[in-house]
């Protein structure tokens, strides 16, 4: 191996990057390399800190998992970049050996029906990143007292996540992480009954057991689930019988629809075969219209039967994608940047040599954070067999990369987000918590340089 | 609540569990795997990973294998055969390796 240190940037500093990060020093075995993990905010852990909810607090307990990372020798945080916007992509390129993206998938899929872009219409990022203090995740104000009803598109666990937070008594969230202001809007929210909209029957659920039944367990909410929502047909009632976690699943539903009806100060409604058609509101959405599906058979739009359902709020937790905003190409099918096994591949699908990808951007938005430890070892293993066999080119001379921050602003060092991360923990104790999230950027920034 | 290594894994062990614990909570013994529940971050990523279903949520564990609950947990908290300490929690079943031994359980099926 060469006597120059290898130099890699990871960007992107949520689990699949750390755990490129992760690999990298295995594979590597001792042999000198700088790794800088870019971010485009201040803080490191990307969906850990801006995607899992506040109440799950063992997995967000992850974080700790990766602090070692930090104290190796050679890895650096670089936060406050974001490459393509303040950094071109070329540009980092020319000061590292090879670059690994870890950029997930930051567009909300879209329904695609009319009236989608009314206010109070929110992709599940933008809610999800609100309650979890992303700093450009904000939310109208007054978006919790516009009304009784709220709807969540979707049947994963990303929807169960959404309509738990607007349900469970805010008590149960003051413990937790979430910033000041958030909780504070949570308690004054008027919500008292979510709908939870998923356009298919229980065969095509996607949640884990686990979140499901949380929901079950919420103090002073009830769940809701007709009857005649959980007939199957007999191809679904194959499947369902197929796979231990829809049985489990279908097992918990039925037992729902089976209690006796509960009275209590929320109420979840799951809605299955319910294809949502338009949005109604002049200013602001005020309703769902949505029609229903037979079991087995499919939706017809036209046939009138449309149902509304209020909403002073809605959100869509229909899936993530990649955005091209790097000029890489987009996978039609997965939906994240075009790739081979890690190998970021272009439009004629050869490998660009020095880049490569981990994580959502590679696989797409699926999987739970323990996918993206394997998915991570794949990419850096072909890192390293690319650098063995001399596809990597080591021979053209770097540009330092710090006289390239010099040129991009204000950048967050390893200690400047320990600074920030003092700050909130500091916060947390004033509230009698562990910790209470910042929120703002420049308040981050502040404190990053203070 | 934590997640739970059944008799399905014995004597197959296919560690597929191990490479998407993003915790390393997964330990190897002589013929079967164990979770350690004080590890454990209950991500689930184990379950669908293991080809074998032998992995269920606590609470999903079918009758005739709850003994199994308490195997996983008496794995770690109890001293095992031949041994003076309890395992504990040694925070990285990577790093420590294969730990060798069974839980009597397992061992006498």
């Amino acid at each position: 191996m060469n006597a120059t240190p290898l130099r890699v940037a990871v960007v992107g500093a949520g689990p699949s990057g750390l755990y490129a990060v992760e690999a990298l020093r295995e594979a590597l075995d001792g042999s000198p390399a700088e790794i800088d993990v870019l971010d485009g905010l201040p803080v490191p852990y990307g969906l850990l800190r801006h995607g899992v909810a506040p109440d799950h607090v063992k997995i967000k307990k992850l974080a700790e998992a990766f602090r070692p990372l930090w104290d190796g020798a050679g890895v650096r945080f670089i936060g406050n970049v974001h490459i393509g916007s303040t950094l071109p992509l070329d540009r980092l390129r020319a000061s590292y050996h090879a670059v690994v993206l870890a950029t997930g998938a930051q567009l909300g899929g879209t329904l695609g029906v009319p009236g989608e872009d009314l206010p109070g219409v929110h992709d599940s990022a933008t809610f999800v990143g609100w309650y979890n203090g992303h700093p450009e995740a904000r939310m109208a104000p007054g978006l919790l007292t516009r009304g009784p009803d709220a709807v969540v598109v979707g049947a994963g666990n990303v929807a169960l996540d959404v309509a738990r937070v607007l349900t469970r008594p805010v008590d149960d969230l003051e413990p937790t992480d979430a910033p000041r202001h958030v909780l504070d809007a949570l308690r004054g929210s008027r919500i008292t009954d979510v709908h939870l909209v998923m356009r298919r029957g229980p065969a095509a659920m996607r949640f884990t057991p686990m979140e499901l039944r949380e929901l079950g367990r919420l103090d002073d909410v009830a769940v809701r689930v007709r009857a005649v929502d959980l007939v199957l047909s007999e191809a679904d009632r194959r499947t369902v019988e197929g796979d231990r976690r829809l049985a489990i699943l279908y097992g918990v539903l039925q037992k729902w629809a089976a209690a006796p009806v509960e009275d209590a100060r929320r109420r979840i409604h799951l809605r299955f075969r319910s294809t949502p058609l338009r949005f109604v509101g002049d200013a602001g959405v005020e309703a769902l219209e949505i029609v229903r599906t037979p079991p087995g058979g499919t939706a017809d739009p036209g046939a009138g039967t449309g149902e509304r359902l209020p909403a002073g709020l809605v959100v869509t937790a229909i899936g993530h994608l990649s955005d091209d905003s790097l000029g890489l190409p987009i996978d039609a099918r997965t939906r994240a940047l075009r790739n081979s096994a890690g190998r970021v591949t272009d439009a004629g699908g050869s490998p660009v040599p020095g880049l490569y990808t981990v994580g959502w951007a590679k696989r797409g938005a699926n999987g739970v954070v323990g996918t993206n430890r394997p998915c991570a070892e794949e990419t850096v293993a072909h890192l390293v067999d690319d650098l063995r066999a001399g596809r990597l080119d080591t021979a053209t001379v770097l540009r330092p990369v710090d006289g390239l921050l010099a040129t991009v602003g204000s950048w967050v060092s390893t200690a400047g987000w320990r600074t920030i991360e003092e700050a909130e923990l500091r916060r947390g104790r004033d509230e009698g918590r562990e910790r209470a999230k910042i929120a703002d950027r420049a308040e981050m920034l502040a404190i990053a340089n203070g | 609540m934590t997640h739970v290594v059944t008799a399905g894994c014995v004597d197959v062990l296919d560690r597929a569990c191990l490479a998407v614990c993003p915790v390393d909570c997964i330990y190897e013994g002589a013929r079967s795997m164990y979770i350690n529940p004080q590890e454990c971050i209950d991500c689930g990523a184990c379950q669908p990973a293991c080809p074998n279903e032998a992995i269920f949520y606590e609470e999903d564990v079918p009758a005739e294998l709850t003994a199994f609950v308490g195997v996983n947990e008496s794995f770690f908290a109890a001293p095992l055969p031949g041994r003076d300490e309890p395992l504990g929690t040694p925070r990285s079943s990577r790093k420590l390796g294969p730990v060798g031994v069974d839980h009597p359980h397992v061992a006498q099926l």
